[in-house]
């Protein structure tokens, strides 16, 4: 077997050896491809175009050009999901369509050609960890079982190949990092195997069903630092800045993690990647279950070191032996191997291989102090959390819980299962998710709750939900989101403006019903009473009257509140129509249909009305 | 000559861009950041007993009242029968109580029932069962018909059914009066309204109604010997509503002013207060200023175009749309209301208007005429910028 993908025939000959063998695709390509395109092997000198345009490119492209294309592929389709798919303006509503509108879950769906999350997806701790955490099956899980059996050949391939962090970081070496010296690090410490610390200790937090996987795992990093540093850009760019919500603490930390995960390349390239990232350690560990290819080095190697300068995984040992579990199979070191001593093959074939010499380089072993260290670490901040900085759910009055995103799972599973990546933010209109600071400790910090002040839930969009890549947010049909409630509208009664007697207004409820779920209802406040005890006619205002069983929560009324009486007019100091969370006023199920439940609502009102009209009798009379 | 054509050619283009341009904007804004208009479905009442329009005897009109009375309305099974289960059903009468119409059957029917389209049905179902239950009781059965009454005659306009309630109430006889002549008796509605010597109503409704019936110096005498007591103004509105709506809009203006002065002759700061006076002074002004573009309305001198308005109704401003092709008014349509009653003249007096092509002698819809004329104010307005 040969997994060979640096391209040997790109190579120069050394002087007396024999040309490599030619594989057949070579061959066609000489054929078809103009001859400057190859490199001149008769002379011996002369480098074709393409060996040319890659040595411009730098060291990675010239060595091992296809695990750079991929990259850059894999990277390009993350920007792509990122910015285009999940860009959720270029929905507009269509004036013949009748009946409910759905442009916002329409576009979104016609976009989504692939899962706008399946980087999230393809995380294994993050799958992994939900699943832990929340005790449930986590749909995920599938991703992460294909990428670990792509790791049958590739056992951390997708770091190499795929993860658009690792692509970052390396766009951030290549830039920046490479120029600063002064803070680089010679020799190798503890730290060296911080990973797999820092993997047991999420994995016991998740035992504890406390989620902080979202923290540390790679791809939401990524997915978090565009959000919160490249989203608010693009908004502001595309559309206007008064449309960027101002940020919170929560967001300022997350901005200074993913800044200093990009710094750590100013200590080692990829310093992240190779000793830090959790997610990376998960494939390390895969590793030792399963493997079938591996790197080997032929007795033709010279002992010239530069396979150990080039890898950009520190996974080449001073004797030039391999550490598998840090190999990406990037092939970077075959590419600039002067003798083609590296070979990449079947992991039982048998080279004519270099003699192993472990006395040169010791390795650093995973030590059982720090072992413990993680074990209780883990434990501790898992404790921490549940009993101190963390939601404290059953010391929350109703009234302080978060409204959260409609479908959403029962507060206690939707903490085990968000992993805070954000891609909800990005995916909904107009900003009505945004994440929370510490209001709820590190347990919901970066978790998306309804800012209804901001701007409310639209009614033709149900992204957040096909957006999420665990299931905290379930993924149904705009029908179900229609019904589904998140919240109850509350109106103040001493502030809102009808009802304190201040002046007529009604745009809660004009909101409301222009959104066509007819919700609020008038109710005519403080007339004032002749002598009789009668109402006269024109005192008093219309005011609004919510009615709970058609209010979803969806805080439409409460932005519209907010946007025009707190904002423009400044006569309120915040919105009069308040969404609430809470039992009773929120369906939060991990299964079964919201129609279901609206169904079964309407058959109870149903059956009491039959018998109401039973025991009342024919009451019509003249 | 020649200038000046090319000037208006000019004129011409410059506001078919301006509206195109106005037209291609519409889709590209976001749609969170307009307010979503909303135009509810009219409410025209299907079940209305008699057509109006249609002559009838007072045989005929006393059957249709009884046929009526005793066959349940065609909507009383779809509609259930929900009430909040804290509303007092002994329906006592109204006396110094608190405001709570949580528990008050009389405040709940007035506060919250009146106030929402949607629930005319429910609330008059509702006052079915609470007639029911206290049917032994004369005192309260009273108010419950008398209600009934309001209802079917203010919220649903089943003209039959309301003559039925409002004569067994002995409700107000303008309201009977307007219910007889809905159902086709001139003759029976002029019978109730000769026995009316003033009216002191806020809005004049006598002197409408009169108007309404063609009896034009009939309205005009009532509205003399009406004394309007409590100088709300509205039988002068009145008048001048009659007037301009027959094409006397010299006349009309005469008494309009009427409505404008009564607050400079007496204490400014008292009148103020007045909520009647003030609706009825603001109508005045605007009729006002209607009449001036009726006065120059001329059909043929209008260019081809969509032009948009809006006028005063009952519960908000009234917009309106209306596109003029070869000198004809080819669509007139309601695009934003708040209006709670009288549904029909938000689509009758469209469908008046465009029937004739004139807006200045036009029958309102009765009981909407408050509608209608936002209606046709707006209409006059925008056709105003139609004009050359």
């Amino acid at each position: 077997m040969r997994l060979n993908l640096f391209l040997p025939f790109l190579r120069l000959p050394k002087a007396g050896r024999k040309p490599p063998r030619r594989s057949w695709a070579y061959k066609i390509a000489r054929k078809l491809l103009p001859r400057p395109l190859f490199s001149d092997f008769s002379t011996e000198k002369h480098r074709g175009l393409i060996r040319r345009a890659l040595h411009k490119l730098g060291p990675g492209w010239e060595a091992s050009p296809i695990r750079r294309i991929i990259q850059a592929g894999s990277f390009v389709l993350f920007l792509i999901l990122f910015f285009y798919t999940c860009w959720p303006y270029s929905a507009s509503p269509d004036p013949q369509a009748q009946g409910w509108p759905a442009h916002y879950a329409d576009d979104f769906a016609s976009k989504e050609w692939i899962d706008a999350e399946i980087f999230l997806a393809l995380d294994p701790l993050v799958s992994l960890s939900t699943a832990i955490a929340g005790q449930t099956w986590v749909w995920s899980l599938v991703w992460a079982a294909v990428i670990l059996a792509i790791g049958l050949l590739f056992p951390r391939g997708f770091c190499g190949y795929l993860c658009p962090l690792g692509t970052l970081i390396d766009l951030f070496d290549w830039s920046i990092a490479k120029r600063v010296k002064r803070f680089k690090v010679k020799h190798d410490g503890w730290w060296v195997n911080l990973k797999y610390y820092l993997l047991l200790a999420t994995l016991v937090t998740s035992f504890f069903g406390i989620m902080l996987a979202g923290i540390v795992a790679a791809i939401p990093i990524i997915t978090r630092g565009f959000l919160f540093i490249l989203a608010p850009l693009q908004q502001g760019l595309m559309q206007d800045w008064y449309r960027v919500p101002p940020m919170n603490t929560g967001q300022a930390v997350s901005i200074v993690l993913f800044a200093a995960v990009l710094l750590m390349g100013l200590l080692r390239p990829r310093f992240w990647c190779r000793y830090v990232c959790p997610t990376g350690a998960v494939f390390s560990l895969s590793n030792l279950v399963f493997r079938a290819s591996e790197r080997k080095v032929e007795t033709s190697c010279i002992d010239c070191d530069l396979c150990v300068k080039v890898c950009p995984f520190d996974a080449i040992k001073a004797d030039y032996s391999t550490r598998t579990m840090d190999c990406t199979l990037c092939q970077t070191c075959a590419g600039a191997c002067p003798t083609n001593a590296i070979k990449f093959v079947g992991r039982w074939e048998q080279q004519q291989l270099k003699p192993i010499n472990q006395e040169i380089h010791k390795e650093t072993s995973i030590s059982r102090r720090a072992f413990l260290f993680s074990v209780v670490g883990g434990t501790s901040t898992a404790l921490a959390t549940r009993y101190g900085f963390g939601a404290q759910l059953d010391k929350t009055p109703d009234k302080a819980l978060p409204v959260r995103p409609p479908m959403s799972v029962p507060e206690d599973k939707f903490l085990e299962l968000c992993i805070s990546c954000g891609e909800c933010f990005k995916v909904c209109p107009n900003n009505v998710l945004q994440p929370m600071s510490f209001d709820q400790g590190l347990e919901g910090l970066w978790t998306p709750k309804v800012d209804a002040d901001w701007a409310g839930c639209e009614p033709s969009c149900n992204n957040c939900g096909q957006a999420c890549p665990t299931g905290a947010i379930r993924a149904l049909p705009l029908a179900e989101k229609k019904v589904a409630r998140m919240g109850l509208a509350e109106a103040d009664h001493k502030t809102c403006l009808p009802w304190a007697g201040e002046e007529a207004c009604q745009l809660c409820v004009d909101e409301c019903n222009a959104a066509g779920y007819n919700a609020i209802e008038f109710e005519r406040a403080h007339p004032k009473l002749d002598e009789s005890g009668l109402p006269i006619d024109g005192t008093g205002f219309a005011a609004p009257k919510v009615i709970d069983d058609r209010c979803v929560g969806c805080g439409l009324c409460q932005s519209a509140c907010y946007r025009i009486n707190v904002s423009a007019k400044k006569l309120l100091k915040e919105s009069a129509i308040v969404i609430y969370a809470g039992p009773g006023k929120e369906d939060r199920i991990m299964q079964g249909l919201y129609t279901d439940l609206r169904a079964g609502e309407a058959k109870q009102k149903r059956l009491e009305r039959e018998r109401q009209h039973k025991d009342i009798g024919d009451f019509y009379s003249s | 000559m020649g200038c000046q054509n090319k000037l208006m050619v000019g004129w011409v283009l410059c506001i078919l861009l301006i509206t195109t341009l106005a037209q291609a904007e519409i889709p590209r804004e976001e749609p969170s950041a307009v307010p979503r208009v909303q135009l509810d479905e009219p409410q025209t009442s299907k079940n209305q007993t008699a057509d109006v329009g249609q002559q009838r005897s007072r045989e005929q009109v006393l059957a249709l009242i009884e046929q009526a009375s005793k066959t349940k309305p065609d909507w009383w099974d779809s509609v259930p029968l929900t009430y909040p289960k804290t509303l007092d059903l002994s329906y006592p009468a109204p006396g110094k109580r608190k405001w709570d119409p949580k528990k008050n059957v009389g405040q709940f029917m007035w506060g919250v029932i009146n106030e929402n389209a949607n629930r005319f049905h429910d609330g008059t179902k509702f006052m079915h069962y609470v007639h029911s239950l206290n049917k032994d009781n004369p005192d309260v059965t009273s108010r419950t018909m008398r209600q009934l009454g309001h209802c079917y005659h203010d919220l649903l306009q089943d003209w039959a059914r309301a003559a039925y309630w409002l004569k067994k109430s002995n409700g107000p006889p303008v309201k009977l009066a307007n219910a007889y002549w809905q159902l086709g008796s001139k003759a029976m509605a002029t019978e109730i309204l000769e026995r009316i010597g003033s009216d002191y109503s806020d809005h004049g409704a006598a002197i409408k109604l009169w108007s309404d019936m063609g009896e034009l110096d009939s309205a005009l005498q009532l509205a003399k010997q009406s004394k309007d007591p409590r100088n709300k103004g509205g039988p002068y509105r009145a008048a001048g509503d009659a007037l301009q709506r027959h094409g006397h809009f010299d006349e009309a203006l005469v008494y309009y002013q009427k409505v404008l002065e009564i607050g400079s002759r007496f204490l400014a700061s008292f009148m103020n207060k007045n909520e009647t006076l003030k609706l009825n002074q603001n109508h005045a002004k605007a009729a006002i200023e209607s009449i001036q573009i009726f006065k120059l309305f001329d059909i043929n001198k209008l260019r081809d175009g969509s032009y948009a308005d809006k006028a005063m109704g009952y519960s908000g401003e009234v917009h309106i749309q209306t596109t003029v092709k070869d000198h004809r008014i080819e669509s007139l349509k309601v695009t934003q209301h708040k209006e709670q009653q009288y549904y029909s003249s938000l689509t009758d007096m469209p469908a008046k208007i465009i029937a004739q092509q004139d807006i200045r002698d036009i029958d309102a819809t009765t009981g909407a005429t408050v509608t209608a004329d936002a209606i046709r104010i707006a209409t006059a307005k925008a056709l105003q910028q139609a004009r050359n």
